[in-house]
């Protein structure tokens, strides 16, 4: 009688072991990561809150058009926006002596912005697949220099073989920063290096990276 | 049967002789504290504990979370629990500011224990070696310096107790019986501050000034003084600034350091040396350099205020506030002004004071590949020009402005800046301080021991600092083994 609850019980224990794992779906985890987005940069922008406000900047800017070409967009968050307001609204604040002041939207003025936005925009498509570990520049639709560039990261990971690559747009000061950097280099000739939070989304357009939010607005 | 028998009796008369032998290398009490060696590795063993005290915590690094990152100087801690400091109650919106010492997993800052095990070692070092006999040295002098430097290190750490928390329970014997130990009551700061300055009174004659490569991190005449000069100014500060001789006292100790010839102001050109550490300018610092194979491999403030350039594949996660930063560094022509920062980003400065504007003191523990970089400097506790500055700030209080200004100009030419002329002298003082030490672990004491928080501080209003708001809370966890201790006053039904 033990005995045969045992056979029984083993028998139950194989036919739970044989069949426990048959749906592979559970593995993978629903569908594979596509980086397209069914819709223009702009819309897509537009359906994100974290770029309301930028969305207001461009549509003031007249850039929608212009975005929606064949472009690379650093778009940068609303986060950046509201600390260029309040860099803005402290200068004027000491330059009045009247804290009363606001810089708001409205007070960007419109050519500035479009200079602004354009120093943010690329003509073409730049994602992952055409850039390396080492810098390589491009013009911006304002015809200024930028690097764009991955940079391995050790951060979040152990010990991997491969270690994951962040993207990053740098923008150049007086020309490229020499390598190794020369000794007392001038802060104000080193390049600001940008992180990108989000990287590689494709939109029917173009390509469309997201920076950090502490990227300064207006570099 | 007869071979079970057989068996009992192997077992009782076969293992005597081993079991006769002492314990090789073990460290008990019977056979410890008998040579120099035992001596100097008890001595060691408190400077551990004390280096351990002073680098707590997540990430390593106390000694900033208490005097650096309650400045309100960062904007961003780039840690869950420190964003507390940083943020005050951002998190929850509610207004009321005191949810900064208390904020979620600060707890470990709110816990003296680790403080208290320096202070075991250094009472059992006090006590064994004071009662070797005098031949078991090289010479008396050994003797006399090992039981002065335990003397420093346990005065020390309840300077610093004192600082975050008042009121500390005072022990000061070696306890031979640990296990049936009594409970002991907080008591004043006050008194705890009277037996550091006797310890230092008394351990300023038993130590030598130390050149070579014990200068300044192993304690001496000149530590022995640094700290008499700081304990008699934060006694002044607590006992509502009714004893001046305090004041004159401090200056006492501090001129007892200028005039022993011991020390010079590194000149800015050799920043880099100075924050290293050893410099002629160091009095007292917490060793931890690289070429010791000394270092904090995965934490230390250095590194966690640093990322990439300076560290490649390093992402920085704090943020310093700009603004405040401005402040107190608005003059180009400071050589810190440059040093200390690097300004690509003027919203998102680096900290480069330690690693060294063009990376002179980080090292790689993977030189080949350029990969696991480091910082390799010392931790300072007391440097020439701190004393100074306080100095100055002692005889500012006395009135006695020519001699403040002398010291504070001597820290200003030495960092390219023209001596001061203005008619604050006393906030001149303060901001020089804050200046100078800025990153080094005192802002926050600074802050506390001239009044200034209510003003720098956001988030720290008249009424907390009127109900010794700055004192941290007591961790709940110590009222558990201890029930007769009392929570400092502003704490007390507040802690979550």
């Amino acid at each position: 009688m033990k005995n045969k609850l045992v056979y029984i019980l083993t028998f139950f224990g194989l036919c739970l072991i044989v069949t426990a794992c048959k749906k592979k779906d559970y593995l993978i985890g629903g569908d594979l990561h596509d980086p397209r987005v069914n819709m223009t940069t702009y819309d897509f922008l537009k359906s994100k809150p974290l770029f309301d406000t930028l969305t207001r900047l461009i549509d003031k800017a007249g850039m929608k058009e212009e975005i929606n070409g064949n472009t690379t967009f650093f778009a940068p968050t609303d986060y950046s926006v509201a600390e260029l307001l309040i860099r803005r609204t402290r200068i004027i604040q000491r330059k009045y002596n009247n804290e009363n002041l606001k810089y708001t939207l409205d007070s960007l003025p419109v050519p500035e912005l479009r200079d602004s936005l354009r120093s943010h925009l690329f003509t073409g498509a730049i994602n992952r697949e055409n850039l390396s570990l080492e810098n390589k520049v491009f013009k911006s639709k304002s015809n200024e220099d930028y690097s764009i560039l991955l940079i391995e990261t050790t951060a979040y990971t152990g010990t991997v073989t491969t270690k994951p690559q962040y993207l990053y747009l740098v923008r150049l000061r007086n020309g490229l920063d020499p390598k190794p950097l020369p000794d007392n280099y001038p802060d104000a000739d080193k390049d600001i290096q940008e992180l990108t939070q989000t990287s590689g989304i494709i939109t029917t357009n173009g390509i469309l990276h997201v920076l950090n939010n502490r990227h300064k607005f207006y570099w | 049967m007869l071979l079970l028998g057989g068996m009992l009796c192997g077992g009782l008369l076969s293992c005597k002789k081993l079991l006769d032998l002492k314990p090789e290398d073990s460290v008990y009490e019977a056979v410890f504290w008998k040579t120099e060696t035992d001596a100097t590795s008890g001595l060691m063993g408190a400077y551990s504990l004390l280096r351990k005290s002073l680098t707590l915590g997540g990430q390593g690094m106390s000694n900033f979370v208490y005097g650096d990152f309650t400045t309100g100087v960062l904007k961003e801690g780039g840690d869950y629990a420190l964003n507390f400091l940083v943020k005050g109650d951002e998190y929850y919106g509610t207004g009321i500011s005191v949810d900064d010492f208390r904020g979620d997993y600060i707890e470990d800052f709110q816990n003296w224990t680790p403080y208290f095990k320096t202070i075991t070692q250094a009472n059992t070092v006090i006590e064994k070696v004071g009662k070797m006999p005098d031949n078991a040295f090289k010479s008396l002098a050994v003797k006399r310096k090992i039981i002065g430097e335990a003397l420093f290190i346990r005065a020390y750490t309840y300077f610093y107790m004192v600082r975050i928390w008042g009121d500390v329970p005072l022990v000061l014997q070696y306890d031979q019986d640990p296990v049936s130990s009594k409970n002991v009551q907080r008591t004043n700061e006050a008194v705890v501050l009277d037996s550091c300055a006797a310890d230092m009174n008394r351990a300023r004659l038993l130590m030598g000034w130390n050149t070579g490569s014990d200068h300044a991190v192993r304690a001496d005449k000149g530590a022995a003084f640094a700290l008499l000069a700081h304990v008699n100014r934060w006694k002044y500060f607590v006992t509502k600034e009714s004893d001046k001789t305090l004041l004159t006292k401090s200056i006492a100790a501090i001129d007892s350091i200028t005039a022993s010839g011991m020390y010079s102001l590194v000149p800015a050109a050799n920043f880099d040396r100075l924050f290293k550490g050893r410099s002629q300018e160091g009095i007292f610092e917490i060793n931890t350099s690289a070429d010791q194979l000394e270092y904090q491999p995965n934490g230390g403030f250095y590194l966690y205020t640093l990322g990439q350039p300076y560290i490649p594949e390093k992402t920085k996660s704090t943020v310093f506030n700009s603004e405040v930063v401005g402040w107190f560094f608005n003059d180009p022509t400071d050589a810190r002004y440059d040093y200390y920062f690097d300004r690509t980003k003027e919203e998102d400065l680096i900290l480069t004071k330690y690693i060294g504007k063009n990376n002179q003191n980080r090292f790689f523990l993977d030189p080949g590949n350029n990969r696991g970089g480091l910082v390799n400097c010392n931790i300072s506790i007391f440097r020439l020009a701190e004393m100074k500055l306080l100095r100055a700030e002692c005889n500012e209080l006395l009135g006695r402005s020519s001699d403040a200004l002398t010291d504070l100009n001597d820290v200003k030419l030495r960092s390219n800046l023209t001596g001061y002329s203005g008619a604050d002298l006393k906030t001149e003082i303060f901001e020089e301080t804050f200046r100078e030490l800025f990153c080094e672990g005192h802002s926050w004491y600074d802050m506390v021991r001239n009044k200034r928080l209510v003003e720098y501080l956001d988030r720290f209003p008249q009424s907390r600092f009127d109900e010794e708001g700055w004192k941290w809370p007591i961790a709940r966890s110590l009222f558990v083994t201890n029930k007769d201790l009392a929570q400092n006053k502003y704490w007390v039904g507040r802690l979550r």
